[in-house]
């Protein structure tokens, strides 16, 4: 199980629903495929389930099998532009959950790796095209780049298959990497970071698990606070709470993790500045 | 006193006789429960109303204290943002100190979690450096905030509070505006997240039934153990203790205000202003909640009542039966001698001194009729 569901059932355990006796949990992986989300959808409807737990991405094919049964999302980019809640105060149909709306943070993650590589010429950014959210992330970052007058060279791709030929396709193109997390990216961080450590690129992306993973740096929204937070709401359904009085709640905590193993691996020295905000630093 | 009644069921049958009929019987009888019931019951009442009152001081007590501890997290809370912001902006503002205020602002948001941008102005109230937690650094925009009601508070009164808003009409923030010492050091600007505060509200709710909640200056809801009341930006102004409180320029020391909740349940509330923030603390209670062990004991001193109640009828009863029987043989007696048999003879078994003595008393004027009392 990844370190989000962990947290995830943790909080749920705490809240006292122990899984097996005082609450069933039925687990199916869509696989990333949205017919299999739908056909999933309608076997949760059949066996007439409580609640439906999904990242934000799912939410609209599930919608369309049911506008009963209550859906919670733990994490969304945009859940008011997607249509899935009417607004965040008052999200009004059997949706609610938590967004990353409005939080833009490619800049932020760029000008942190501009901290640490001053002279950044080129930056070539890594994501899943198949994935909107990494569509949009990639974009984000490509703006901040330009902001920056930092140079771009993208790396796209769509399965794990993708990313070897993508390290080739970057050799000598590159000073960085900036790393857009999907379902398709987070299961092979470890590659990932091996293969940037091996063409000397430091890299930086949005979720911590990549920095455990051996990559420099991540600055993003506490995902596990989010997922922790996330079974709150749901312990607020299974006793009676309706989802559209629930408002969908943005992240409070963002952390800065550096890996210092690294950087000192990558030959890096990070800055003072740098140590002084990080949350977390690996040694 | 023990009570012989010889023949009761006799004595219950002649009841239907005139005398018991009658008035005197009733009145007795009467009088002597509502004697005992009257004592009974204001003692009663007394009690309950010291017990009401003792109830009512101590919820008091204990309300007050705990909207004050609300109040004195709340502004340690604020305080403490004053404070580690102080030390960042005590020198004169200049171009070459960037540096310098960048590494404390960096260390800022690690210290505080709750800052979520920074702005300095220069003396003129020019933008020189914006630090966000989200955005990306912006230096020396020279954005004009001089005629910026925030800018001018802060260069009065040092240190200023900026209202309450809500960012996507949902999430509360506010800006704490802070001058140097010195007027060349220009003005700070601090974008405060006031979520946090929600878990000083819900610690605070966890160690007591009633519920704790925070509003701001114009009784908008800033903090609730339901967080969703305040995402949903929901307006407490209507309600009577806040309408009270806001008005009450006492506040700043604990006063309790009785009203109704959101769900229109009768309550009782303490407040207290949270200064310098000019926010209002509550803490309420439903009534049905706080005066809960009172009516218990409002029904428990119901019991005595009705058993003093029993008591009083049957003793009222018997102590009757024992007085009417020898006032109905010197009836009967009476008018044997009133017929003219003078050497009839009375005889009465009492211990009672009262009928004893009557009797005695009329056997005086009587001559010719023996007692064995």
């Amino acid at each position: 199980m990844p370190i989000t569901g962990i947290a995830f059932f943790r909080r749920l355990h705490e809240l006292g629903w122990e899984e097996g006796r005082t609450v069933a949990i039925e687990y199916r992986w869509a696989e990333g495929r949205n017919e299999r989300i739908a056909e999933i959808a309608a076997e949760f409807v059949r066996l007439d389930v409580k609640v439906i737990v999904t990242t934000g991405d799912a939410v609209l094919a599930i919608k369309q099998v049911t506008t009963v049964i209550p859906i919670v999302f733990q994490i969304a980019t945009d859940p008011v532009g997607m249509g899935l809640v009417a607004s965040l105060a008052r999200p009004g149909g059997n949706v609610t959950g938590l967004s990353i709306q409005s939080i833009d943070l490619a800049g932020k993650r760029l000008e942190f790796l501009r901290h640490v590589l001053p002279d950044l010429r080129r930056l070539a950014i890594m994501g899943n095209v198949g994935y909107p959210a990494s569509v949009e992330e990639m974009g984000q970052a490509q703006a901040a780049a330009r902001t920056l007058g930092v140079e771009v060279a993208m790396a796209e791709i769509r399965r794990a298959e993708d990313i070897v030929p993508a390290f080739e396709a970057l050799r000598g193109r590159a000073d960085a990497l900036y790393v857009c997390s999907d379902t398709v990216t987070n299961n092979n961080r470890v590659q990932i970071a091996t293969l940037a450590l091996a063409a000397h690129l430091p890299t930086t992306s949005g979720h911590q698990i990549y920095v455990t993973a051996g990559c420099l740096m991540s600055y993003g929204a506490n995902v596990l606070d989010m997922y922790r937070r996330a079974a709150e709401l749901v312990d607020k359904i299974l006793r009676g709470v309706k989802p559209a009085a629930i408002p969908v709640e943005q992240p409070t905590t963002f952390d800065l993790v550096l890996n210092l193993i690294t950087a000192k691996k990558l030959g890096i020295t990070v800055p003072r500045m740098l140590l002084a905000r990080a949350n977390e630093v690996i040694e | 006193m023990t009570f012989r009644v010889p023949g009761l069921r006799a004595k219950l049958q002649s009841l239907t006789s005139p005398i018991y009929r009658g008035g005197l019987f009733r009145k007795y009888i009467t009088l002597f429960v509502i004697t005992i019931c009257v004592a009974l019951i204001l003692n009663g009442v007394f009690g309950i109303w010291l017990f009401y009152n003792e109830q009512r001081q101590s919820i008091i007590r204990i309300q007050s204290s705990q909207v004050q501890s609300a109040a004195e997290k709340i502004a340690q809370f604020a305080n403490g943002i004053e404070v580690e912001l102080d030390w960042t902006i005590n020198l004169p503002w200049s171009p070459d100190m960037l540096d310098d205020l960048r590494f404390d602002a960096q260390r800022l948001f690690r210290q505080v979690p709750a800052i979520t941008e920074l702005i300095q102005l220069d003396s003129t109230g020019r933008e020189q450096l914006r630090l966000s937690r989200t955005a990306m650094d912006t230096v020396g925009s020279q954005k004009d905030f001089s005629d910026d009601p925030l800018f001018i508070a802060a260069l009065t009164d040092k240190v200023h509070y900026g209202p309450v808003y809500y960012r996507e009409e949902s999430e509360p923030f506010m800006i704490l505006a802070m001058a140097g010492r010195r007027r060349d050091a220009g003005v700070l600007l601090a974008e405060i997240n006031l979520k946090p505060i929600w878990n000083i509200v819900s610690q605070l709710d966890a160690r007591q039934h009633g519920q704790a909640y925070v509003v701001d200056a114009q009784g908008r809801l800033i903090a609730h153990r339901d967080i969703s009341l305040v995402l949903r930006k929901t307006d407490f102004s209507h309600l009577a203790q806040v309408k009270l409180a806001r008005g009450d320029a006492y506040a700043a020391m604990p006063q309790v205000a009785e009203g109704e909740d959101i769900q229109s349940r009768p309550v009782l509330a303490a407040y207290a202003r949270i200064e310098p923030l000019r926010w209002l603390a509550f803490v309420e209670l439903p009534k049905s909640e706080a005066y809960a062990p009172l009516y218990r004991s409002l029904f428990l001193s119901l019991i005595p009542l009705a058993a003093g109640f029993l008591v009083a009828v049957i003793s009222g009863l018997l102590l009757t039966l024992r007085m009417i029987d020898p006032i109905e043989k010197l009836r009967a007696s009476a008018i044997r001698i009133g017929g003219g048999d003078l050497n009839h003879r009375i005889s009465i078994k009492t211990r009672d001194g009262i009928v004893g003595r009557g009797v005695q008393q009329h056997g005086r004027t009587t001559p010719g009729i023996v007692f064995n009392a």
